[in-house]
């Protein structure tokens, strides 16, 4: 059920998130801004079906006729700001920070003088070993920091083993200093230790966007992809199969325990031709930055038993264990699975998991005891 | 059809003379084609001493393995020409 | 009665287990079969010798993308035997190449070639034939009887073709006792389906392949007036104890029954197992998504001949199962067994661009084959 309606104000409104910078040249000719009556159609449109809108500005702020507009709705402000613009103007502290990663980027830092509550910093790959130096200063300013690779389409393993010591680095970084002054969210490193699911983007089933075009996408990157690539508008739209958009179709993601992945829609259907099925680049940096967290966990300054345990891996790729090298049964793969996404349940006893089976499914336990009780599995005829 | 079975190896054997079987077969069918590339101008020389070298190697393993089989199953009043050995069944079937 | 009473269906060349390299030697074809896939014929591309090493040189050098312990070297069109001499070249480097690199595949391969059979006397086709005749498996597409096969197997002025092509059938079959033909069933060849299979059994074709297009032909009542025939069928078979000779592909033994969701959840179409290469040196994941293929969508490509494969592009496939494509009627069906799809058809046909949405267009025409199977299992007095 969509929650959240993202508004694309402008074209010159750049890319926040995983996508190139390549992807502007289509869109970025002219200037489209969003005309104010569609804003304030989507603005009833939110009211009447409670939904969140998300604005997406550059350096424009949201001007005090916009927030008119709003007045009454549930929103909030996600700012991309060009590397040369400052962030002093943005008083609401609770707004989204976004910034490409560059060499003026350090100057920014300094001048400012309060902490964002959420800030995002787009990385290429020739910035990849310097993420230990920009993260302990951007720590100083922002109580939750989120890296994000815009390159990660062109990765090979050079770039992940760079990736993989930085975040050591920084893991060694914070057991010395943060994590035993302050409590810090980092996407990368400490979601992953209160995640019990899956906490994807969740894209075209949680949220949507509208583009300056008034145009109904998934995402941002796919109207900056082409801006003829939409699903309708806001007053009548339909995503086709939509059922594909959500987690338990991923066929991939159901047997993986990389909850801080994004699982981005977008990455999925430009790398792999379809929306549901994750890249090889995807699933590998999930799992470095799973691992590191599950790292994380035996460091001294932690205690293990506040959170939810993290079982080592023998693979970076779920996809080793159906057709790759490390390809296992099928009843060893259904036990595996099962035991990594059962570690937050670790320590529940039968009778609570049993209980809440029940509340959820009550047929459920009929299945599982026709499979325990009466050892009636089908064979490959289909026969009992 | 029902056939008349002799004696039936096992999977190992039935494997190692299925290779063999189809190296063989591989081989000379190979040297057809090297002579028809020599007859294009093709400089074939490596290929063909290395394929003749095969098949002298390959014909004596394949011969090697029915005198181990007759002699294992007590086959001794047939000649290798007059058995056959079906792949699937594993079971060796005398020829007509 | 005894099962070696009745003559089973052959079994797959190692199981099914077997890679199958497809080249695309040509796109032309003396025929207009108004059911062939390609959507359009009587351009002059073919394959040149170039690309089809180049890609046998990648291949056998990427033992770990293709892993598989045997292999088939198929040769389709258009009409491959069009270019028999670029076949020839193509096998004999092939076959030089897996020699001198002491490639397994040396020791276990096969040559497919699926032919229309004009030009199966021709001096070289024989000459090529004979060359290979351990190794070679051909199919001759003789599509049943005179009236079936004229029907849709067409020369550009809409002559049938039955009349050139019978003698070479039966010279096919002289040559290779277990020979084969692929009968395909569309709407207009319903009457004659019975009446085809008991020809080509006259003929001496001991196993008849032959199945209904997966392609969306089907109206109300086809389904009756199939299962009429098939139950036509069924009875001379069975009345005149042909079953102990002859076999035909709808009657099997294993159909129609209900199948698991965890052991019976493999993709039944090979798309993805197997690699076909276009004229230019294209990849694909099977011939049927090449973009002459294909009505709706933009054709599949998986990688090139100069930049090899993509892995990216085949991860949905390694990761297309029954039950992540189906939606809950097929997945619960209980007739599923043996029903089929083909997996360009569903791409092709999708509400999105999406191989994760299967097509039901078959699905009378199967339950009706179910029916008639059932009964024609009973009558033998083997009851599935």
């Amino acid at each position: 059920m969509i929650k959240t309606i993202n508004i694309l104000f402008s074209n010159q409104v750049s890319l926040y998130c995983y996508n190139s910078n390549n992807i502007l040249k289509t869109v970025n000719n002219t200037n489209l801004i969003i005309s104010k009556a569609l804003l304030k159609d989507i603005s009833i449109f939110g009211l009447k079906n409670n939904i969140h809108l998300n604005l997406l500005l550059s350096d424009n702020y949201l001007s005090e006729e916009h927030k008119s507009i709003f007045k009454n709705n549930s929103y909030s402000v996600t700012y991309k700001l060009a590397h040369n613009k400052l962030a002093h103007n943005i008083d609401d502290t609770s707004s989204i920070l976004v910034y490409d990663l560059s060499d003026e980027f350090d100057f920014l830092l300094s001048k400012r003088p309060i902490k964002y509550s959420n800030m995002v910093i787009r990385i290429t790959k020739n910035r990849l070993n310097s993420i230990l130096d920009i993260f302990s200063k951007v720590i100083e300013i922002a109580d939750r920091v989120n890296f994000i690779h815009v390159d990660l389409p062109e990765y090979t393993s050079s770039e992940f083993d760079v990736y993989k010591k930085q975040l050591e680095q920084i893991s060694d970084y914070l057991s010395h200093k943060i994590f035993a002054l302050n409590y810090m969210e980092l996407n990368f490193l400490t979601d992953r230790l209160l995640l019990f699911n899956h906490n994807n983007c969740n894209a075209g089933i949680d949220h949507i966007t509208v583009g300056p075009n008034g145009k109904c996408y998934i995402c941002p990157a796919f109207y900056y992809d082409n801006p003829e690539n939409n699903f309708g508008d806001i007053y009548d739209w339909e995503i086709p199969n939509t059922h594909l958009y959500e987690f338990e179709n991923c066929p991939l993601c159901k047997m993986c325990d990389c909850y801080q992945c994004k699982r981005c829609i977008y990455l999925n259907l430009t790398l792999t031709g379809d929306v549901n099925i994750p890249s090889k680049q995807q699933c590998v940096l999930s799992h470095i930055e799973r691992n590191a967290s599950m790292k994380l966990l035996e460091n001294e300054f932690i205690n293990k038993n506040d959170f939810y345990p993290i079982y080592e891996l023998d693979y970076l790729d779920p996809l080793d264990l159906i057709k790759g090298t490390k390809s296992i049964s099928l009843d060893d793969r259904a036990k595996h699975v099962a035991n990594i996404l059962s570690a937050p349940l670790k320590n529940y006893n039968k009778m609570d998991i049993i209980e809440a089976i029940y509340k959820i499914e009550p047929m459920m336990l009929t299945k599982i005891k026709e499979i325990l009780c009466n050892g009636n599995v089908r064979d490959s005829n289909g026969i009992r | 059809m029902e056939m008349l079975e002799i004696a039936m190896v096992s999977d190992e054997e039935r494997d190692e003379i299925q290779m063999l079987f189809e190296r063989k077969n591989g081989l000379s069918e190979l040297l057809k084609s090297v002579v028809d590339m020599k007859q294009q101008g093709d400089n074939i020389d490596i290929i063909y001493d290395k394929l003749v070298q095969d098949m002298g190697k390959t014909n004596l393993k394949y011969k090697l393995w029915w005198d181990k089989i007759i002699d294992k199953y007590k086959l001794q009043n047939y000649k290798i020409s007059q058995l056959r050995i079906d792949f699937q069944s594993k079971k060796i079937i005398p020829t007509k | 009665m005894d099962k070696e009473n009745y003559l089973d269906k052959p079994q797959q060349w190692k199981e099914g287990r077997a890679l199958t390299i497809t080249f695309i030697v040509t796109e032309d074809c003396q025929l207009r079969c108004k059911y062939c896939y390609i959507q359009k014929k009587g351009n002059n591309n073919k394959m040149s010798l170039y690309i089809a090493k180049t890609s046998i040189d990648y291949i056998l050098k990427n033992n770990v993308l293709f892993p598989e312990q045997s292999v088939i070297i198929e040769f389709v069109g258009g009409e491959p035997l069009l270019e028999i001499e670029l076949i020839e070249q193509i096998s004999d480097y092939f076959k030089t190449q897996m020699f001198l690199l002491d490639h397994p595949w040396f020791n276990s391969y096969r040559i497919n070639i699926s032919t229309n059979g004009l030009l199966y006397n021709d001096k070289n086709v024989q000459r090529y034939i004979m060359k290979n005749k351990y190794h070679i498996n051909l199919t001759i597409s003789l599509d049943g009887n005179k009236e079936k096969h004229d029907l849709q197997r067409v020369f550009p002025d809409g002559e049938g073709s039955y009349l050139k092509i019978i003698g070479n059938f039966i010279l096919f079959l002289n040559q290779f006792t277990d020979g084969r033909t692929k009968v395909t069933v569309s709407k207009l060849d319903i009457p004659h389906v019975a009446d085809s299979v008991l020809h080509l059994f006259s003929l001496g074709v001991k196993f008849v392949d032959i199945n209904c297009v997966f392609e969306d032909v089907w109206e109300i009542k086809d389904d009756l007036l199939f299962e009429e025939q098939l139950i036509k069928l069924a009875d001379e078979i069975i009345d005149k104890k042909m079953y102990i000779n002859y076999s035909c592909s709808f009657f099997d033994k294993t159909i129609g029954k209900p199948m698991d969701s965890f052991y019976d959840n493999e993709n039944w179409c090979g798309a993805g197992k197997m690699l076909a290469i276009d004229p230019r040196g294209g990849f694909y994941p099977c011939l049927r998504f090449i973009q002459y293929s294909l009505k709706n969508r933009k054709e599949k490509l998986i990688g090139d001949a100069i930049n090899g494969i993509n892995t990216n592009k085949l991860r949905p496939f390694k990761l297309l199962s029954r039950t992540a494509q189906s939606d809950h009627e097929c997945v619960t069906c209980s007739v599923a067994r043996g029903c089929a799809w083909c997996q360009a058809e569903n791409y092709d046909c999708a509400k999105s661009n999406t191989i994760f949405e299967r097509s039901k267009s078959i699905c009378k025409m199967h339950k009706a084959r179910v029916r008639a199977n059932n009964y024609y299992w009973s009558k033998i007095g083997e009851p599935v």
